[in-house]
């Protein structure tokens, strides 16, 4: 791959040049995977990266629903004992395309039901502004990434236009985005469904700069301009190579004026472009919307207008057996089993659903921050040796049942790649070599435990992450005799305080990693020295040089370098403790099109989705 | 009975009071404040948008000053605002009220019905199968978790019937075969449970009083035992039922959480554990007041209610 990572999207209808452009996209890919070609892609050897590459996976290879597709458990069981080489090949994001549906569809009307409750705030601009990236339905940014089941790949980012038709960036100091004519706003007061346009991006973005959570993503534009309704221009302080991606994240949607500067502001409720208009929604119960009626996007697939649904309509589950128990009956059309024996239960007595097996997101995995500055952390002879104590693959196969792949939160996808990292590609320290651990430690000073109680602090959340931070524990007092005390927080708020604030003694069990569409967030963010967000108190000359030079590097293939890099020394240093990088695993009833998962974005109605829009019925 | 009532209200003043600089100190305790829950995922942020947050949000004062701000406002009939929430506390707890009223009551009358006919029962048929069935029962409804025959009826519902309940709140005016089809499943479970309570407290208060003189008495003249039970076993059994029964009742309208969860019921438990778990002390204190009001003013019941069964009992 060359040239810019950031391909520019057209959404619109397909023509007949468009056609073949496609269809010859796709045959070369077909001809490049059969022929080997650039590593980089997941042909990586290892148990947990076979190959991709079987079959036809191009879009334009075969019509959609004219292959057999095996995506439920009525057509073909699913025993339990499949390899995950074997679940992701049959319940691939690509297979959706050849569901026998398709050939019915898009077809408009009906109501979506999905568990979610009303946020906190309506406030983009607010201190709970990340909480909304789960309710991107009522708004559009400037960009953002494919979704659907028509997709070219959902395990790899595609980004596409959203308000924005195309963008360019003629140099390292300017970004130019042309908007797609003829959007307006809601029909909803204040603004009143007039018609949208540059300024109200300028407005927003000028908002955003001096906002709680969104002004480290702004930090480095230094104006927006506005030079014609439909032309929005960023100029920058200085280079960054991260803004692109940052701008498909769904932190930067666009507002009106007249709602930001009327008595309630943002709170009184989401009003945008986007495709549905929100009705109402009460704490515990739900939220309803109904379609926008002057959505401005077409499906770029089938040409018809957007959005098909009529009504999204939500209940909130507090309880995981409660939303299972509303799937079973049909209550939700959607469900998220958050392990493979929930999953292999849910087939059980509903075997019609459809699955769809995601890669995993690189920003949400189990694993373990350390207090780097702290004696004995701060060596790291003993780092390498904590990583060395942990058998992940007892833990692969064990809490996660063979769903999970090895862990490091960098976004593989960045690089083309598009199953979690292998063991090779991890440096010498993640595998699991007790005798080396033990050798490690004696050198260090430490033959038998570091002579006191170690603390792991663990994570309130999720059972599954709960349970590795304890497997982690038991590792560590076999292989290297370490005295550990596993601290239970209260709850979240507690947790969030100690990681957060750093106040953790030894090391604590962490679950989100980012979340973020560019790798920036995953280099610098945790790692520079200078950076708020280094929750391990990293501090390393080299690792500072490297993620600052990666931030202006705009030639992907060397900035894909420095990554790589960063990764190296990353692992090297073992700063954090890796673990397991989880499966998402997606169920659906089959008269459902388009409720997709991304590896970034989770479900129709999760954080960074879009899809709703899309999304169709067949009942 | 008027002076009583003043000396009880003044009481209940003094005892809500002492109770809201307790519970402001307790939660304050807790590690985490509600701006680290509403930054969630963003984690931290630069230490001036920090600060310019926690200062509107009114966080950044000393505790003594946010006490008083609050007590200040709730003597003008002001709760505050939700530190989390962009609603108002009074706003809050007036949604989630009637959830947890209509719950108490189902529930309630539930348990009045199971535990008034089968306590009795058990008394009058003591050490026959009938008193060993009721009390066996009675055992299994104290001794279950709640939480585990939910879980239980809403698995095997499904299985065995493929139907699960509406979980989607849908209010009693609106939809009342809707809102019935979601309340009546918590309503008894919940009623089962109290209710296997409230028949062994039914049955030991009956048996002392079947075993006074005035009812040896009573049978004496030939009164009919219904008679005897009707007119006079349950106005001098009830005092001690109405007891338990009343702080069984003050406690469910505290919202009972388990089944709210459950069952998605937005009732005021969920919302008490939610503040609790945001770190929203506005909507932990406001609700702490309410709910020790209403412990307050159930209890007053209850007292005045021994007059109307006891003559005995003067208030002076």
């Amino acid at each position: 791959m060359s040239g810019s990572h950031w391909r520019q999207g057209r959404p619109g209808g397909i023509n007949r040049r468009r056609a073949l452009g496609l269809v010859g996209a796709g045959g070369a890919t077909a001809f490049l995977i059969a022929c080997g070609g650039d590593d980089k892609s997941s042909k990586d050897a290892g148990s947990n990266q076979p190959s991709s590459a079987s079959g036809d996976r191009s879009a334009g290879a075969a019509a959609p629903g004219s292959v057999q597709v095996n995506l439920d458990a009525k057509s073909k069981p699913v025993t339990g004992k499949e390899k995950i080489e074997e679940l992701r090949e049959r319940f691939h994001p690509q297979n959706l395309k050849h569901l026998a549906g398709q050939k019915d569809g898009p077809k408009s009307g009906g109501t979506l039901r999905w568990a979610s409750n009303v946020p906190v705030s309506w406030d983009l601009a607010g201190p709970a502004a990340s909480l909304l990236a789960s309710y991107a339905v009522f708004h559009n940014g400037l960009i953002s990434f494919e979704m659907g089941d028509m997709s070219e790949n959902l395990n790899l980012v595609k980004t596409e236009g959203d308000l924005a038709q195309s963008w360019e960036q003629p140099d390292k100091l300017t970004l130019t985005f042309k908007l797609n004519p003829g959007v307006k706003w809601q029909d909803v007061k204040p603004v009143g469904g007039r018609a949208f346009s540059a300024d109200d991006v300028k407005f927003a973005v000028e908002v955003y700069q001096k906002a709680p959570v969104q002004s480290v993503i702004y930090r480095d534009v230094e104006r927006v301009e506005a030079p014609d309704a439909n032309t929005v221009v960023f100029r920058m302080k200085q280079p960054v190579a991260y803004l692109l991606g940052v701008l498909r994240q769904p932190m930067n949607l666009i507002f009106a004026r007249e709602q930001y500067e009327s008595p309630d502001g943002l709170k009184s409720g989401p009003i945008g472009t986007g495709a549905f208009i929100y009705e109402g929604g009460q704490d515990r119960v739900g939220w309803k919307a109904r379609k926008n009626p002057t959505y401005f996007k077409k499906d770029k697939w089938s040409g018809k207008q957007l959005p098909y649904l009529d009504r999204i309509e939500t209940t909130y589950y507090a309880d995981t057996n409660a939303s299972l128990a509303a799937f079973r009956d049909k209550q939700a059309d959607i469900y998220y089993p958050l392990n493979r024996s929930i999953w292999m239960d849910v087939l059980k007595t509903n075997p019609e659903v459809i699955t769809q097996i995601t890669t995993p997101p690189p920003s949400y995995q189990p694993y373990m921050g350390i207090r780097v500055d702290k004696p004995p952390f701060n060596d790291v002879r003993v780092r390498r040796a904590l990583s060395l104590a942990v058998n992940r693959d007892d833990i692969i196969f064990g809490p996660f049942d063979g769903m999970a792949g090895y862990g490091y939160a960098q976004d593989w996808t960045y690089f083309d790649q598009e199953w979690p990292w292998s063991a090779d590609q991890l440096g010498s320290y993640m595998k699991f070599d007790p005798k080396e651990a033990k050798r490690l430690m004696t050198e260090a000073g430490f033959p038998n435990g570091i002579g006191r109680k170690l603390e792991i602090y663990h994570i309130a959340s999720n059972g599954i992450n709960f349970d590795v931070g304890q497997l982690v524990a038991d590792m560590w007092k076999k292989n290297l005799g370490i005295d550990v005390v596993e601290t239970v927080p209260p709850d979240s708020a507690a947790w969030q305080q100690n990681f957060y604030g750093v106040k953790y003694e030894d090391t604590i069990v962490a679950a989100v990693a980012g979340p973020s569409l560019d790798p920036d967030a995953y280099a610098y963010d945790p790692l520079h020295s200078k950076s708020t967000k280094n929750y391990f108190k990293v501090n390393d000359p080299e690792l500072d040089n490297l993620t600052e030079a990666q931030r202006v590097e705009f030639d992907t293939p060397k900035r894909q370098q420095l990554l790589k890099q960063i990764m190296q020394r990353d692992l090297d240093q073992a700063y954090r403790l890796w673990t397991v990088a989880p499966y998402k695993i997606n169920t659906r009833y089959p008269y459902l099109f388009n409720a997709v998962d991304q590896v970034h974005a989770w479900g129709p109605l999760g954080w960074g989705s879009k899809v709703c829009e899309l999304i169709w019925m067949n009942k | 009975m008027a002076s009583y009532l003043v000396r009880r209200l003044i009481g209940a003043l003094v005892v809500l009071f002492l109770m809201s600089i307790v519970v402001f100190r307790l939660v304050h305790w807790l590690p985490g404040d509600a701006l680290i829950v509403k930054l969630g995922e963003s984690g931290r942020i630069s230490p001036d948008k920090l600060e310019e947050a926690r200062r509107e949000m009114g966080i950044d004062r000393p505790l003594a000053v946010q006490y008083t701000s609050w007590l200040g406002g709730v003597l003008r009939g002001d709760l505050g605002d939700s530190l989390i929430w962009d609603d108002s506390v009074t706003s809050r707890l007036r949604s989630g009220l009637p959830i947890t009223l209509e719950l108490a009551v189902l529930a309630s009358v539930i348990a009045v019905l199971i535990a008034l006919p089968v306590g009795i029962l058990s008394a009058i048929k003591q050490d026959t199968p009938i008193d060993y069935l009721a009390r066996v029962l009675a055992i299994t409804g104290l001794a279950v978790p709640g939480f585990w025959l939910a879980t239980i009826a809403l698995l095997y519902l499904q299985l065995w019937f493929h139907w699960t309940p509406s979980l989607k709140y849908t209010p009693l005016w609106e939809d009342p075969l809707l809102n019935l089809q979601t309340m009546i499943l918590p309503a008894l479970i919940l009623g089962y449970s109290l209710g296997a309570g409230l028949t062994r407290m039914m049955r030991s208060t009956v048996l002392e009083v079947l075993r006074n003189d005035f009812i040896r008495t009573a049978r004496a003249k030939g009164l009919r035992e219904r008679m005897i039970i009707g007119r006079h076993v349950l106005k001098n059994a009830m005092i001690p039922v109405i007891t338990v029964f009343g702080l069984q009742f003050t406690a469910l309208l505290g919202g009972s959480v388990i089944m709210e969860s459950l069952f998605s019921l937005p009732g005021v438990g969920g919302l008490t554990l939610q503040a609790i778990s945001q770190r929203d002390y506005t909507q932990i204190q406001g609700n702490a007041l309410f709910l020790g009001a209403i412990a307050v003013f159930m209890n007053v019941l209850i007292d005045v209610s021994y007059a109307w069964l006891d003559p005995r009992i003067r208030y002076s």
